[in-house]
């Protein structure tokens, strides 16, 4: 096939679309066009306000996402104290006696993505109000909308479905002296530690807990503390962190300290200490509900699991509570009379 | 009292302005879409190569234009500004088709030329036309826009580069491609020089 020059090629393709020319735009599409400003001039500054409304709000948002992030890592970087690289071991006090075995803090098992996630976050609203603004087609608003619904939905559902801290690997009575036996049925098969009822007195607790997903979270503390409260024998008076996470162990001021929010790196350890006291004898012999007798206690030896412990901490934006099964039941025998 | 009347009368002086400047806006609105109304119709239908189609893509392309209208600041730009639209607005329907849209114009041709009679070159020449615009219907959006803008609408390269906002080169570049993919296609279906 022998190929015509370029300029006789040219008339040909010319030639080609001049047959696709309809001619003269027909009256109808005139009249089309005529409504157009006719019927929104009136309503040109509603739809401009709203516009401007629409742009500012997807501003604020942008700016209060943008505010969250920027808190989030203000208070990595500056505030709280951050769990998963090993400290360096210090020598423990005098006079302490460990019951715990020397522990070995968890090794972070990724990098802490809550920066990555709020980037990212950030940048879609970006494009979202970039997008919306350059391509005004009702189209490309409506998708817009169903992508920025959709990414707010998973985030709500990681939210609220996201419970990574998990039991530690540790968890028993630290003092006083406790007499260790092993696991019994009646605990659910955990290891029961008796620890003698001192009416007034205080025992302590330590246990540990891991985040075991992919996002650092931050341990706010325990919740509701008022479960913990129901137990007859003792109370819950407050938690308090090992000054040393690798040995996590000891009970005193000197090896414990008040306790503060703690950003847990993903698979580490957090070890704490929760001390209790117990009650006098007459609290533990009032009615638990007002009006209504305490049930008539034996003279055998019982058992006072502690059950579970409301854990608070958030990954990204919202507060969640799980509910920590401390490996330990707590025993001792129940007073029959008070003994002034 | 007197007071009071000024009062009322700067209020609906205050509130007649902006009504006015929007019915102004929207006369200068509809007069310019007018005076460009029949060239870019023409286009779309060139590059679309559907007569109802083009008219919705032009109307499509005139509400997009209104909107944004009040951010044009210089009417004289509104050509090249809503040629650009419409181009867009084509571009946005031939991606949306699933498959090409062939529009066979020989049989509407044949059904035009049917009641008179042809010479053999006349009909050689309908046949070649045909087929240059049933090969078009067969290029790719871009190659569609580029060549329309070339050589139907005989804007230079340089405008053409202008009116689809990239470098000459690339202008150069993408109509060189457009035209050999055109060629290609014609000579599939089996077209030869005369």
């Amino acid at each position: 096939m022998t190929r015509p020059n370029d300029e006789a090629f040219d008339e040909v393709v010319r030639g080609g679309l001049a047959t696709r020319d309809p001619g003269m735009a027909p009256e109808s599409l005139r009249r089309r066009i005529a409504s157009i400003s006719e019927a929104t001039s009136s309503t040109d500054r509603q739809r401009t306000s709203l516009r401007r409304l629409g742009s500012i709000a997807g501003l604020a948002a942008a700016a209060a996402v943008g505010l969250v992030f920027a808190g989030l890592v203000a208070v990595r970087w500056v505030g709280l104290p951050s769990v998963g690289s090993a400290p360096t071991p210090t020598a423990l006090p005098a006079g302490i006696q460990p019951v715990w075995p020397p522990l070995v803090p968890g090794s972070p098992s990724g990098p802490d993505l809550r920066p990555i996630i709020v980037g990212a976050t950030i940048a879609i609203l970006f494009a979202a109000v970039w997008i919306v603004r350059v391509r005004r087609t009702r189209r490309i608003r409506q998708l817009v909308a169903i992508a920025l619904v959709v990414m707010f939905a998973c985030l709500l559902g990681v939210e609220t479905l996201y419970t990574p801290i998990v039991e530690g690997s540790v968890g028993g009575p630290i003092e006083p002296a406790d007499r260790a036996v092993d696991p019994d049925p009646v605990s659910g098969g955990k290891p029961v530690a008796y620890v003698d009822y001192r009416s007034g007195g205080a025992f302590q607790i330590g246990f540990s807990i891991r985040n075991n997903g992919p996002l650092a979270v931050t341990f706010d503390g325990v919740g509701d503390v008022l479960a913990l409260n129901d137990f007859r024998f003792f109370r819950f008076v407050d938690l308090r962190l090992p000054r040393d996470q690798t040995l996590a162990m000891g009970s005193t001021d000197d090896t414990t300290q008040a306790f503060r929010p703690v950003d847990l790196a993903p698979g580490a350890d957090l070890y704490m200490v929760a001390r209790f006291r117990f009650t006098t004898c007459e609290e533990a012999n009032l009615p638990v509900v007002p009006g209504v007798d305490a049930p008539e206690t034996d003279t055998s030896q019982g058992y006072m699991s502690i059950g579970s412990i409301p854990i608070r901490s958030h990954a990204l934006l919202f507060e969640r509570i799980t509910d920590l099964s401390i490996p330990i039941a707590a025993a001792f025998p129940q007073p029959t009379r008070c003994a002034h | 009292m007197e007071l009071e009347i000024d009062i009322r009368t700067v209020a609906v002086e205050a509130t007649r302005t902006p009504a006015s400047d929007a019915s102004a806006r929207a006369l200068a609105f509809a007069r310019l879409v007018d005076q460009q109304l029949d060239a870019t119709y023409r286009l779309a239908a060139v590059i679309l190569g559907d007569r109802v189609e083009a008219e919705d893509a032009v109307h499509d392309a005139a509400l997009r234009a209104w909107a944004g209208f009040a951010g044009l600041r210089d009417d004289a730009r509104f050509e090249a500004w809503f040629g650009r639209i419409v181009v867009n607005v084509c571009r946005d329907r031939l991606r949306a088709r699933r498959r090409g849209k062939v529009v066979d114009l020989g049989p509407a041709l044949l059904a035009e030329i049917d009641g008179r009679v042809q010479t053999p070159d006349e009909s050689v020449a309908v046949a070649e036309r045909d087929a240059v615009s049933r090969a078009f219907d067969r290029l790719s959006p871009d190659d569609r826009i580029v060549i329309a803008l070339r050589y139907w609408r005989d804007l230079s390269v340089d405008s053409v580069a202008v009116r689809l906002s990239i470098p000459v080169g690339t202008a150069k570049s993408r109509l060189h491609h457009a035209l050999q993919r055109l060629r290609a296609e014609l000579e599939r279906d089996g077209w030869h020089q005369r």
